[in-house]
């Protein structure tokens, strides 16, 4: 069946939704509601809504509906594109409130729309023991809904995928205030094609053009697929088609025996090679590939140096130039033997060996691994702060791009030639078994700075030339919609903007999101 | 010279633990090395890869289940490992335990002992003192430097408003703090390494103890239940106008919360 039909179900007693009112009250008091870690400024509003049901959620859009008001959907707010600043809009619906866990059973957990990561993990390993969600993003008290509004990742999902291939249904709360529910295949696309029935509207058809995604994880506006999933509109759809209220998610066996592994490089192009070796090995069963560049690795040993041994930086091994962290699911001692012998090799291909690596198979081994990582958005995060007291303007500006397999080497090339030639201060990390290295740039000056968001725009282009993505985790908001174009065609961007107006024709829900105007 | 470090098995520092009748229940939860006890384990590392004739063994007394962890901290780089192992291990107090480790330092040899500050898992730091005391040895306890010179150790520890300086013979028993070195990290190479290393396991008759001197029996304390920690009341707003409000305040701060 390809027919969207949501219904208006039992709504709320609007007055009797918890809220705050007052929009200098709310400036004044409640000020961190109005934006997110995008640090994007925003406008203060009349109120804030607490909806605790999906009955509220309907209540309120029902009412804002009737009103002509806009709203921001406000989630847990550790989103960095700007999507749940109160910008242009009435009242923010913050959906903190809607923390509670509907259900579960051995393989799936229901969630209200506001559980946190966090809870959800801890949830699950005191209810379901052997079981969890294997999505990972890096910000443990993202929202689950966020985390399905904006298709969040994580390092693991070099093995398990995005959120996306998680989520089994969810209820969303359309701009009229109806109900959608929604469970994965039930409602399916006939080719490219949906028919939507809105209550008390004539039934409209949304037919989309075929087009050719890049072959890498991507939250670049919407994903339309030939024969989708009508669940597929939503995730990922950054709060502009509806309110997701309850997520029912799939879960699967923890794996219980893992290795982690940091090795030391000498170079970036030694690290590159050891990607492409790792990820090509059969005997190796790899669930995240993760990189620190020489640029980092400079920025934490200088910090190490810096803090002295109270820092929580680890002393790094001076002949350290960049380095990669994997994380390896294994059955047996024997097994482990295995892959301990498959990494030697790989690692003599390098002239390298075992002797350059950090390894453990606990959780407080792989803590002690992770603070590397946490410690290098925290340094960048320093840097930064001194600066803006000279110049309060001053802000990193990192990139999210991602490029297919093939396609590594060259973009690395790229970043380093414009960068390099730019004389702006950059250090690259992240998700290099799925060929997702986020590029921070730190101006030094407002000049700088310019020259900065010039070359973002340039490298996005590059990226996408390259087939990749401008978005690869953390969606478009509104710090990127001016990038949509270069990676859509204008046929693609029409679609897009097509299925917001079946939705939300007066555009009421995040007015200023994703697609650009 | 023959370096025995001095190792506790410890519940993961990540580890939730829960409270079951009295006992701490231990399904799901993952044992580690004392974190403390790693200090002591590069040092006698340190020493060794400075040059001479010396070797660094692992001693660690536990339940068989504790022979993962000897292995573990064998991965940072230790020569040989010892695990005393008896069921009756999680029921010795900090004199049992000392007893036992010091008949298994005497069966094995040792010219110079390491070990952590404390465990953290019960805090008592009185494990490396007491060891030194049954074998009539100087000791240094939270020492946080250490030299070895000519068959001489100096160590620092800090104390109030400054540094000792303890200089004494080897052998001897040095309790390790934070700050006294960077403990490393195991390579996968050492991991590996393990497999093919000496592993003794003694059991109580090995060293020539009986049931009667462990566990309960030999112990002067005894723990009679552990308790989870209380819960976090929840918050409450005291609502109303300002004089009622503070006075409400001060009344539940001093009756209630008893803090003032
Ligand atoms: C330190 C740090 C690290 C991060 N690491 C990662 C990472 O590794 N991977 C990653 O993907 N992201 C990462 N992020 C970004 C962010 O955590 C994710 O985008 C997360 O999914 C946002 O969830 P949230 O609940 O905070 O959403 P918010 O920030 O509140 O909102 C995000 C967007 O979703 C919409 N929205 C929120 N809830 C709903 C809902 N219930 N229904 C409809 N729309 C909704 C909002 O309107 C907004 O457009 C990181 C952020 C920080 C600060």
């Amino acid at each position: 069946m390809n027919l969207i039909k949501p219904d208006f179900t039992y709504c709320s007693d609007i007055k009797l939704i918890k809220r705050i009112e007052g929009s200098s009250r709310i400036l004044e008091e409640f000020p961190d509601y109005l934006v997110d870690e995008s640090r994007l400024s925003g406008n203060s509003v009349e109120t804030i809504f607490f909806p605790e049901t999906t009955s509220d959620v309907s209540a309120i859009m029902r009412d804002m509906h009737k009103r002509g008001l806009r709203g921001c959907v406000s989630g847990a707010r550790t989103g960095v594109v700007g999507g749940a600043v109160a910008m242009n809009v009435d009242c923010v619906i913050s959906l903190s409130g809607m923390n509670e866990i509907l259900g579960f059973d051995n393989k799936s957990i229901c969630a209200q729309c506001g559980v946190t990561l966090d809870e959800l993990d801890k949830h699950i390993s005191d209810n379901i023991p052997g079981m969890f969600y294997p999505v990972d993003p890096t910000e443990t008290t993202s929202s689950i809904g966020g985390n399905v509004a904006s298709n969040a990742s994580g390092a693991r999902t070099y093995y398990y995928g995005p959120t996306r291939n998680w989520v089994n249904a969810i209820t969303v709360v359309l701009a009229d205030g109806s109900v959608l529910d929604l469970k994965r295949g039930d409602v399916v696309a006939d080719g490219r094609r949906f028919r939507i029935e809105l209550p008390g509207q004539p039934e409209t058809t949304f037919e989309f053009p075929n087009h050719k995604y890049p072959k890498v994880k991507n939250t670049a506006g919407f994903i339309l697929a030939e024969n989708m999933d009508a669940i597929d509109l939503f995730v990922g759809s950054e709060g502009i088609l509806g309110i997701i209220t309850k997520v029912d998610l799939r879960l699967i066996k923890k794996p219980s025996n893992r290795l982690y592994t940091v090795i030391w490089a000498e170079s970036e192009k030694q690290s590159v090679d050891l990607v492409k070796a790792i990820r090509s090995s059969h005997i190796l069963n790899m669930l995240a590939i993760e990189y620190f560049s020489p640029e980092a690795i400079a920025v934490l040993k200088q910090r190490r140096m810096y803090e002295g041994s109270s820092s929580t930086v680890a002393k790094i091994p001076y002949d350290a130039i960049a380095a990669i962290f994997i994380d390896c699911v294994y059955k047996d001692d024997s097994e482990l033997s295995d892959i301990s012998a498959e990494l030697e090799i790989i690692l003599h291909a390098q002239k390298r060996s075992l002797d350059n690596t950090w390894s453990g198979m606990n959780d407080s081994d792989l803590k002690r691994m992770k603070q590397l990582r946490h410690a290098l958005p925290e340094t960048i995060n320093m840097i930064i702060t001194e600066r803006k007291k000279d110049n309060p303007n001053i802000h990193k500006l990192s990139t999210d791009f991602a490029v297919p397999d093939g396609m590594l080497e060259t973009m690395l090339e790229t970043y380093h030639k414009k960068l390099d030639k730019s004389g702006i201060e950059y250090v690259i990390f992240g998700h290099i078994g799925d060929n997702h290295l986020h590029v921070n740039m730190l101006p030094k000056t407002e000049k700088e700075l310019l020259l900065a968001h010039e070359l973002y725009v340039e490298l996005a282009k590059d990226a996408v030339r390259l087939g990749g993505t401008i978005a690869a985790e953390h969606g478009i908001g509104r710090f990127k919609r001016h990038l949509m174009p270069i990676q859509y065609p204008p046929e693609m961007l029409d679609a897009m903007l097509e299925l917001k107006n079946i939705f939300d024709p007066a555009g009421l829900l995040n007015p200023g999101v994703m697609l650009p105007d | 010279m023959k370096i025995v470090c001095l190792v506790k098995e410890v519940p993961d520092s990540e580890a939730k633990i829960t409270v079951e009748n009295g006992k701490i229940k231990e399904t799901g939860v993952k044992f580690i090395v004392n974190p403390y006890d790693e200090y002591g384990i590069e040092e006698a590392l340190k020493i060794k890869e400075a040059g001479g004739e010396h070797q660094v063994f692992i001693l660690t007394f536990g339940t068989e289940r504790a022979k993962k962890v000897m292995e573990s901290a064998m991965a940072l780089g230790a020569d040989e490992g010892f695990l005393v192992a008896d069921g009756s291990a999680p029921d010795c107090d900090s004199h049992t335990t000392a007893k036992v480790l010091a008949a298994a330092l005497n069966k094995i040899g040792f010219d110079m002992i390491f070990c952590g500050k404390q465990a953290i898992d019960d805090d008592s730091s009185q494990v490396g003192v007491r060891v030194a005391e049954m074998l009539s040895l100087g000791h240094a306890s939270v020492v946080n430097k250490f030299e070895l010179t000519d068959g001489k150790v100096k160590v620092e520890r800090q104390i109030q408003g400054g540094q000792e300086v303890i200089e004494m013979p080897v052998p001897c028993v040095i309790t390790c703090q934070k700050g006294l070195n960077d403990p490393r990290y195991p390579s996968l190479k050492n991991i590996m390494a393990v497999k093919k290393k000496p592993r003794t396991v003694f059991t109580l008759d090995d060293i020539g103890l009986s049931a009667d001197d462990v566990g309960v029996n030999g112990s002067f304390v005894e723990v009679t239940k552990f308790e989870p920690p209380l819960e976090k009341a929840p918050g409450r707003v005291i609502e109303g106008e300002p004089e009622d409000t503070a006075k409400e305040l001060i009344r539940s701060l001093r009756e209630e919360a008893k803090v003032i």
